[in-house]
């Protein structure tokens, strides 16, 4: 079962969380400005690493913080968390 | 207006909810005055006829306090916690949640059957929020064995009826 | 004949007989006995016969190691295939032999069922001498820690509560278990079986509870640290007709004498690979067995165990190995002979001990991985799970300890390793009882060019039974590797995954079955309606259709929907609107979030107004609808669609908090604080009147999309004026618990101009005569709001909104994308099928691929005019208007014209009475 460090509520079940893929992932300034190309870059394309991960989490269930974690892909560890997910 | 006040039914009125054993009491307390708060500080609330208030999020409380004692559309508790804690929303919630109280040696372990957070952590004043038996709940301790369960009244018969089933071998 | 000797037996009680049924017959056992052990008590070896081979099979095994003894149980709910080793006995159990496999109980399954979550800073498992040290350790060392143990046994102690109390393995215990007692936040789960580890922490175990109202509890336990204490679980040897009741595994046999008293045979042969061999063959002649020889097919033998063999008079045969053995002609098929390269013995027994394999399922679940270990003779935890690193520790026996019990390393000898595949007749031997998988069968699958374990398991079967090869899984890897002349440690085991022992299905849903199976969600005013049919909208319960008593009997759906629709055009219908979402939004910038979220302006809305709107996501497709009311200055109320509630708040809070945290907005549910009456038709001004008659609800004073406060019969009210099906209509708002309140109400003042309740297939019908499309039922995620043909709530103002990059690509302007349009039959008064798909007319639907236009995506079979219509997704579809398709389901076309979305009251002048 995976576990997730909220950082309000602490450790529980991934169960409770919705996931957020990548953080760091900013909605554009000015989409009218972006070529639709970079529009569907920022859209769809997710990098998706094989080892440590900064990704988004969101305690659905819970407090309803968003929040980042970084997460490795392979074993699940979970490494750091940050509140807040501007 | 009492008569008006006799309309209202609470999600588990006339469900045959409820267990008062040695060591289990579970019951429903209709119709208490809930106020969900966003503030940074802790809402100034006990001075205000407010019974508890837990912490649901960094910024946001639940003030549970007395039921109203007029018909309303917004109950008072929710303007006096607004009006004692400046640049504080409050928004009613009492018909958004009923309150199921949980009381006696057993009371954890009842709600253990149906929730996976580690009650045990939570201190008396602190409260969580999570999934008891498929239904997102907030779970405040009010004592060593005594604890408040806020549900949504949609989900009140469901979680009635599990937790009934639940707890006859702890009664 | 009893085998049940007169003294001893540390898990029975002789003061409490108890009574059970095998077959029908009754069988004198004692409380603390199992099935297998009444049974070899009463001298009745035979538990069960080969799947396919119908050869008779006995008890092997002591514990979840045997792969031959499994019956049916009969009593209580009844249970199919249940170990005999490890069922404990109670009166009025009943039982019956099995050929194989068992069969479900026919009827529900009555059994309670129980699930606890538990949690612990340590979780031991296992509760032998291993376990107990690294629970006491935890506990005494770290102040406050919970440390719980689980143990599948009656009792804690594991191998040491089978040793004399005055050993050194005995006086361990004793001094463990003392210490133990008097340790704060140290739980024990007894007769509780950990069936698997799902990383994290997280244990999933199964509790036998004999006593309890629920007779099976599975526990869920999360842990910080768990120390894998599980001991091992010995191996067989291999020959022909090793199969046969009778023959046992050797520490097996030893411990129904120290456990239960029976006494497995009279006269034995013990056959070893191991020193534990040896051990059990001094046991079993000490309790009286007359052991006629032991081989060990080492070929040196010295120390106190040879000396103790000898001391009995007990001829020690090194090198020596069993070649096959005999049974019986009768049904028992019991074993008479053992052949063996020393000459051939009369005997009722044949222990054997191939060596001990440390248990490391739990250890592999999550991911462990195991290396051969020539020292141990088995396969040993190697490198932990990633995700078990710093969790998990491996001691004792499961991790080829073989000093668990003290004294024992000192004398040690050696193990061999012994893997024969050339044991004899290869049909005959058996390298999975339960699945009756010989060795026959694995030379034809390495014949068939299968090298791999996990492919030869599945060629085979071996290791696929309800023992999950506990019993013969290493053993017949060794057989393998021999087979293909390559090292063990190259060919592997199999994949171990949870779980551990059988789970039954009930079990794992334990009470969340039948009414409980899921969260039911339902209205304040479902009493009032709960008489009619329901359709599930998500987890709600809402009314489908009100059916009405006739001379002919109940209504059907058509015709009840019919009536209603009736009413709602001609007079006044009544609805339960209660489960529409609501969400609050709170801030002196929630005017800047709405006109980012929707599609047209919001900010410019005033207080007491409605209005609609449409969201997209980022890609520019609809995910949402619905109205907002402006409350005041800075309180906004947002309805959603019901299945769409939960979704449309965590879309907001992530806008909010990832994106736009600066802005002064909180965001609250209050979709169950609002119950919702929405009162519909030409005459429902006059119901709202009758119920708040100090308003003036004219359209002059109280217009379309206006909201106001008002009491509606006494209760406080929040009123709106809104239409979802294009007739003038008011939605009542009261905190939920005047639901019912509020129903009787609207019913009551209704009751003079023929109020109707309509559900929502009526609901539908009304929506649908006026185009308004349902966001999940006429669009799929890539439907623009231009496609749905409402440009008009796009704002072409706004510099931005979610999805208004997207809808400026060429693409989402495209002429001919999928656009909703009308469709009615042709010949008028055929029924057009929901999810029809829409190809030329007269296409010749044999000639593949057949050109699809789009698809019908609601359909009902009367209208207001009483003749059938659907909406559909169609090609270019605006334009098409007045062309005719066939709509195709399962190959039967039914011509359709295409009309617009709307096809009731397209000027709206209907909407203020």
């Amino acid at each position: 079962m995976l576990r997730i460090p909220c950082p309000h509520c602490g450790e529980r079940d991934a169960t409770e969380f919705h996931y957020g893929a990548a953080a760091g992932v900013d909605y554009p300034t000015d989409p009218a400005a972006l070529t639709d190309g970079e529009w569907a870059a920022y859209l769809f394309v997710r990098a998706n690493p094989r080892g440590w991960f900064r990704e988004r989490w969101f305690h659905a269930a819970g407090c309803r913080l968003w929040f980042h974690v970084e997460r490795h892909t392979v074993t699940d560890q979970v490494r750091t968390v940050r509140e807040g997910a501007a | 207006m009492g008569d008006v006040l006799d309309l209202r039914r609470s999600p588990l009125a006339g469900r045959g909810f409820g267990v008062d054993s040695p060591r289990l009491r579970m019951a429903e307390e209709p119709f208490r005055s809930l106020v969900e708060v966003r503030s940074q500080a802790r809402p100034e609330a006990a001075g205000v006829g407010a019974t508890w208030c837990w912490q649901l999020g960094p910024t946001w409380w639940l003030v549970d306090g007395a039921p109203a004692t007029e018909p309303c559309l917004e109950v008072p508790l929710a303007g006096v916690v607004r009006s004692g804690n400046e640049g504080a929303s409050a928004v009613d919630v009492s018909a958004q949640r009923t309150t199921v109280v949980l009381a006696g040696e057993n009371a954890e372990r009842v709600l253990a059957h149906g929730c996976p957070i580690d009650l045990s952590r939570v201190p008396v004043g602190g409260c969580v929020q999570g999934l008891l038996v498929g239904a997102q709940v907030a779970i405040g301790r009010t004592g060593d064995d005594a604890f408040r369960v806020y549900v949504r009244p949609a989900f009140a018969r469901h979680l009635a009826a599990w937790l009934t089933d639940a707890a006859v071998e702890d009664l | 004949m009893s085998r049940r000797l007169p003294t001893g037996g540390s898990r029975i009680d002789r003061s409490r007989p108890v009574t059970i049924t095998v077959d029908g017959v009754e069988v004198a056992a004692y409380h603390g006995d199992t099935v297998a052990s009444a049974l070899l008590a009463a001298d009745r070896p035979l538990l069960s016969r080969g799947i396919y081979s119908g050869r008779p099979r006995g008890v092997m095994g002591v514990g979840v190691e045997d792969a031959c003894a499994y019956v049916q149980v009969l009593s209580g709910g009844g249970e199919p295939m249940v170990a005999a080793t490890t069922l404990e006995v109670h009166d009025g159990l009943a039982v019956e032999r099995i050929a194989g496999r068992g069969r479900l109980p026919a009827g529900d399954d009555t059994t309670r069922y129980d699930t606890l979550y538990g949690h612990a800073e340590i979780a031991v498992v296992g509760g032998g001498l291993a376990g107990l040290r690294a629970a006491v350790a935890a506990a005494e060392d770290a102040d406050g820690a919970r440390v719980l143990i689980l143990d599948d046994g009656p009792a804690l102690g594991g191998a040491a509560a089978d040793l004399p109390a005055d050993s050194a393995a005995g006086r361990e215990l004793r001094d463990l278990l003392t210490r133990l007692d008097g340790l704060e936040g140290v739980t024990v789960l007894t007769r509780t079986t950990v069936t698997g580890s799902h990383g994290h922490g997280r244990l999933v175990a199964l509790e036998q509870r004999p006593h309890g109202v629920a007779k099976r509890r599975l526990h869920h336990v999360q842990a910080v640290g768990v120390v894998l204490a599980t001991g091992s679980h010995e191996r067989p040897l291999v020959f022909a007709d090793n199969d046969r009741p009778g023959v046992m595994l050797a520490c097996a046999a030893a411990d129904y004498v120290t456990r239960y008293a029976v006494l497995p045979g009279e006269r034995a042969v013990v056959w070893t690979a191991h020193d534990a061999g040896l051990h059990a063959a001094v046991e079993l002649a000490d309790a009286g067995t007359e052991i006629v020889a032991v081989l060990d097919v080492r070929e040196t033998m010295a120390g106190p165990l040879a000396a103790a063999l000898a001391g009995r008079g007990i001829a020690l045969h090194l090198g020596a190995e069993v070649t096959g053995t005999d049974g019986s002609d009768d049904e028992s098929g019991r074993l008479i002979r053992v052949h063996t390269t020393v000459g051939s013995f009369d005997v009722d027994l044949l222990a054997i001990s191939g060596g001990a394999n440390p248990a490391v399922e739990l250890f592999s679940h999550p991911g462990g991985r195991t290396r051969w270990s020539d020292e141990v003779a088995g396969f040993v935890p190697d490198v932990p799970a990633p995700g078990q690193v710093g969790r998990e520790v491996v001691v004792g026996a499961a991790a080829g300890d073989q000093d668990v019990v003290p004294g024992w390393r000192e004398t040690l000898q050696p193990p061999a390793t012994v893997f024969r595949a050339d044991a004899g007749d290869p049909e005959l031997v058996f390298l999975d009882p339960h699945r009756d998988a010989t060795l026959a069968d694995l030379r034809r699958a390495h014949a068939a060019g299968l090298s791999s374990v996990e492919h030869v398991k599945r060629f085979t079967t071996i290791g696929t039974g309800a023992d999950q090869g506990r019993g013969f899984g290493v053993l017949a890897v060794g057989v393998l590797a021999q087979e293909l002349g390559r090292p063990i440690e190259e060919v592997g085991t199999t994949t171990y995954r949870p779980p551990y022992v059988p789970l039954s299905f009930a079990l794992l849903a334990g009470r969340n079955r039948g009414e409980l199976s899921d969260p039911v969600r339902v209205s304040q005013a479902h009493d009032r309606v709960a008489h009619a049919p329901m359709e599930d909208v998500g987890q709600w319960k809402r009314p489908w259709y009100f059916p009405r008593s006739t001379a002919d009997g109940l209504e059907d759906l058509d015709a009840s929907v019919a009536r209603e629709v009736r009413a709602v055009r001609t007079g006044v219908g009544m609805m339960d609107a209660s489960t529409l979402g609501k969400i609050l939004l709170q801030g002196a910038d929630v005017g800047v979030l709405l006109d980012r979220v929707y599609t047209n302006l919001f900010s410019t809305l005033k207080v007491g107004k409605v209005r609609y709107g449409v969201m997209c996501g980022p890609d520019g497709m609809v995910v949402d609808d619905g109205t907002t009311a402006r409350l005041s200055g800075t309180d906004w109320l947002m309805t959603t669609t019901t299945g769409n509630a939960a979704a449309v708040l965590d879309t907001l809070e992530e806008w909010h908090q990832t994106e736009w945290p600066g802005l002064d907005i909180a965001l609250t549910s209050v979709t169950d604080q609002w119950a919702v009456v929405a009162v519909a038709g030409p005459r429902s001004r006059d119901v709202v009147a009758t119920l708040a008659p100090q308003h003036d609800w004219s359209a002059e004073a109280f217009g379309f999309m206006d909201w106001r406060e008002a009491p509606v019969a006494g209760i406080p009210a929040r009123v709106l004026r809104i239409s979802f099906s294009g007739e003038l209509a008011f939605e009542l708002h009261v905190p939920s618990w005047y639901a019912a309140a509020l129903w009787d109400a609207v019913e009551e003042a209704g009751a003079p101009h023929g109020i109707t309740p309509y559900g929502t297939e009526t609901m539908h019908v009304l929506r649908a005569e006026k185009g308004f499309p349902i966001v999940g039922q006429d669009t799929d995620g890539t439907v623009t709001p231009h496609d749905l043909g409402m440009s008009w709530a796009v704002s072409r103002k706004k510099t931005d909104f979610i999805g208004m990059r997207s809808l400026a690509r060429a693409d989402a302007r495209r002429p001919d994308r999928r656009q909703l349009v009308g469709l009615v039959p042709l010949d008028g008064s055929s029924r057009i099928v929901e999810g029809a798909q829409l190809v030329a007319h007269g296409a010749d639907l044999t000639a593949f691929p057949v050109a699809m236009a789009g698809h019908v995506t609601s359909a009902y079979p009367s209208g207001h005019d009483g003749r059938p219509f659907a909406l559909a997704l169609l090609d270019g579809g605006r334009d098409r208007v007045g062309e005719v398709l066939d709509a195709v389901d399962d190959l039967v076309p039914l011509a359709v014209r295409v009309t617009g979305p709307v096809s009731y009251d397209e000027q709206g002048a209907r909407r203020d009475g």
